[in-house]
């Protein structure tokens, strides 16, 4: 049965990594922002509808929110619209890579000062360690040695053929 | 300045961006639930996106949207459905575990797309390098969940 969560977690992964090259691939098309922009709208209709279906996972209100909340929103525009410029350049592991690194950073730094969370988990030398190894590894996967020529990607007008 | 420096800033910036988020979101999240939490992050999304990108919305934007494939409007389903999986897979094995099997299949799935080139992007092929650099993250990864 654990099996079966596990398994969860890695087609969860998988979609994870899927939504971000739809998203780079939209971006070549319409820009980076654009895209970014067509994703949250998609999502904004399919949750709509799955909430008016019934498929609920806690109470919904709006009230007593704080506007803060919906800074969350407005940052994960940008940040995948950044992801989207960067995949398109240095590729999507890469950029992956690059990324989970200044995630573990930062989450490690709001961990130690205990900021946006109720109690602080300080830095542990074991953390410091596994952050450095996966910098060592973000250097190794994007600085370009050895690697093919990138050739252009097809232009918009054979994208699909009327 | 070297060609890939540009870009990679942009990935880092961005996984900055995303830890301060999930905080915010997985606060949300335990006050009004996973779902509806994701619904209320994409609309802020989308609103903020109508009013930066309000001069933008021209002809030539939905010329572009009509020539583009279809299936490629399908991330924001996909934003949803892993918003669900994660719902499914936390209350058994827990955020750590969680989040650590998401990035590594991410991470897996990442390499052999750039590999093959899938979804027409460019291709990027398994180098020793490469490959060296995807062991070193893993390791650093476990290394990170351990505690």
């Amino acid at each position: 049965m654990f099996l079966v969560f596990i398994l969860f977690s890695l087609v969860g992964g998988t979609l994870l990594a899927t939504q971000k090259l739809l998203n780079a691939r939209l971006g070549v098309f319409v820009g980076g922002l654009r895209s970014s922009f067509i994703n949250h709208i998609v999502g904004t209709l399919f949750g709509a509808m799955m909430l008016l279906v019934g498929i609920r996972t806690g109470v919904f209100t709006l009230e007593g929110l704080p506007y803060y909340y919906l800074l969350g929103g407005c940052m994960g525009l940008f940040a995948v619209a950044l992801a989207n410029y960067a995949i398109v350049c240095i590729g999507a592991m890469a950029t992956s890579i690059a990324f989970v690194l200044f995630q573990l950073l930062t989450s490690s730094l709001l961990d130690h000062f205990g900021w946006l969370a109720a109690d602080a988990v300080p830095l542990s030398p074991l953390r410091c360690i596994g952050i450095f190894l996966v910098a060592l590894g973000v250097v190794l996967a994007s600085t370009r040695k050895s690697e093919p020529i990138l050739h252009p990607l097809p232009p918009l007008q054979d994208a699909r053929p009327e | 300045m070297k060609s890939y420096m540009l870009p990679l800033l942009a990935g880092t910036v961005s996984g900055s961006v995303v830890a301060v988020m999930m905080r915010l979101n997985a606060t949300l999240g335990a006050h009004i639930g996973v779902l509806e939490s994701a619904f209320v992050v994409h609309l802020a999304g989308t609103l903020l996106a109508l009013v930066v990108l309000v001069h933008r919305f021209n002809r030539e934007f939905f010329g572009k949207i009509r020539k583009t494939p279809r299936h490629l409007f399908s991330g924001g389903l996909l934003g949803i459905g892993i918003v669900l999986i994660g719902n499914i897979t936390v209350p058994v094995l827990g955020m750590v575990v969680t989040m650590s099997l998401f990035i590594t299949a991410d991470l897996l799935f990442c390499t052999t797309a750039d590999h093959f080139g899938f979804f027409g992007l460019p291709p990027r092929c398994i180098t020793r390098r490469r490959s060296l650099g995807l062991l070193l993250t893993l390791t650093g990864l476990i290394l990170v969940f351990w505690r």
